[in-house]
């Protein structure tokens, strides 16, 4: 039997020489490509330009670019704490917050059926969101590293803790803030934001509460 | 992103050596042997488009990284695009400007093996095409290198799911390409 990577350098040489042709060449943006690999597009908007790179060598060949074009981390700078100006104040609060979070989180109702035999789940959950980049409201999507067959339970608060929204049983890693939540968070708001993801035989991973400032 | 009591983020200026070269080195990896040849010329021009760009300048606050390599990726893409329109024009005996003809390339391939090679890219291409719509997506990045991880986070899939969609869009692929007198 053939496996899927059989003679796969080939193919993809293959493919990588293959000659621009049709009115689809080069029709999708350089920044587009970009985003999807690197930025904020959402799954939708991501597969749409992964549809345009196996028909376009052109974009296929911009698309290899973005891949080895990263961009590297921004740089964290730390600054003495007494100092910190007025419109800093709520980041001591927001911390203090995320503990509180972190801490009643371990005291949610677990259910009643929760597998006997467990494990740990592979991994750590973490934010993809680009570090620096307020969440856009175009596409106000909050995304983390996934974990195999893992179903993810998300809850949004405000820096006051109070609730926003919560959504359980998601099959994706990725969760799209509802407009009527959106609507109500003001322009540079803060979003405070949790994952539970649950994999069948393995205890639940919480993730860090994430911080994120909306547009 | 996370919370951090007492830091913020700020950017740092640009580095340009670094991007040049990152610029370049992603041309020379990527890029046909004919374009690669040119990488550090391309990286130059799409680096001086970026810099005369109303965005970066004296006295500006510099671009965070993530738009700097966007922007960077976008003049890339457009030189890389307009030195391949320029060569087409060229090699059919027309130029479209007063540069010299873009020189042939130093073929690493005999022409027999370069042409069989774009015959099959026109085949994965057309047969790509007649994919169910997920697997060819899945198979599409499994093509572009990435792995099954990454390829499930760009796609929003759960990577069981993507494993198998790979496995069964690969299998699609080669039949098609026998059917086409291929060997994959």
């Amino acid at each position: 039997m053939t496996g899927p990577d059989d003679g796969i350098e080939r193919l993809r040489a293959a493919l990588a020489a293959a000659p621009a042709e049709g009115d689809e060449a080069g029709k999708t943006e350089a920044a587009r490509i970009f985003d999807a690999l690197h930025g904020e597009l959402d799954a939708e908007e991501r597969r749409a330009v992964i549809a345009s790179i196996a028909q376009d060598p052109e974009a296929a060949e911009a698309w290899r670019l973005a891949h080895d074009l990263a961009p590297p981390a921004e740089v964290s700078v730390h600054t003495p704490a007494p100092a910190a100006p007025a419109s800093w104040r709520w980041l001591g609060l927001a911390a203090g917050i995320a503990l509180v979070l972190g801490l009643a989180w371990q005291f949610v109702p677990r259910p009643a059926d929760a597998p006997v035999y467990r494990g740990e789940p592979a991994g750590d959950i973490a934010s993809l969101l680009p570090a620096g980049v307020p969440l856009a409201r175009t596409s106000p999507v909050l995304r983390w590293t996934p974990l195999d067959g893992a179903r993810y339970h998300v809850r949004l608060f405000a820096v006051d803790l109070r609730p926003l929204a919560e959504a359980d049983g998601l099959l994706t890693a990725e969760y799209v803030l509802p407009p009527d939540v959106l609507a109500a968070l003001a322009p540079g708001a803060t979003l405070l934001w949790q994952v539970e993801a649950r994999v069948s035989g393995a205890e639940p991973l919480v993730s860090p509460t994430f911080s994120t400032t909306v547009q | 992103m996370d919370t951090h009591t007492h830091s913020t983020t700020t950017q740092a200026a640009p580095d340009w050596d670094a991007l040049s070269s990152a610029l370049a080195r992603a041309v020379r990896r990527q890029c046909p042997p004919w374009l690669a040849a040119d990488a550090d010329d391309i990286a130059q021009q799409a680096l001086s488009k970026v810099m005369r760009s109303d965005k970066v300048g004296e006295g500006k606050p510099p671009l965070a990284p993530f738009y700097l390599y966007r922007a960077a990726h976008s003049a890339l893409v457009d030189e890389i695009r307009r030195r391949r329109r320029r060569r087409e024009v060229a090699l059919d005996g027309v130029a479209d400007d007063d540069r010299p003809a873009v020189p042939e390339p130093a073929h690493t391939h005999t022409p027999e093996s370069a042409a069989s090679l774009r015959e099959l890219g026109a085949a994965i291409r057309a047969c790509l095409g007649g994919l169910s719509h997920d697997r060819r997506l899945a198979v599409a990045l499994h093509l572009q290198g990435h792995t099954v991880p990454e390829s499930a986070r760009l796609l929003g899939w759960i990577v069981k799911r993507t494993e198998n969609l790979v496995y069964r869009g690969m299998a699609d692929l080669r039949a098609c390409l026998l059917a086409k007198g291929h060997t994959p």
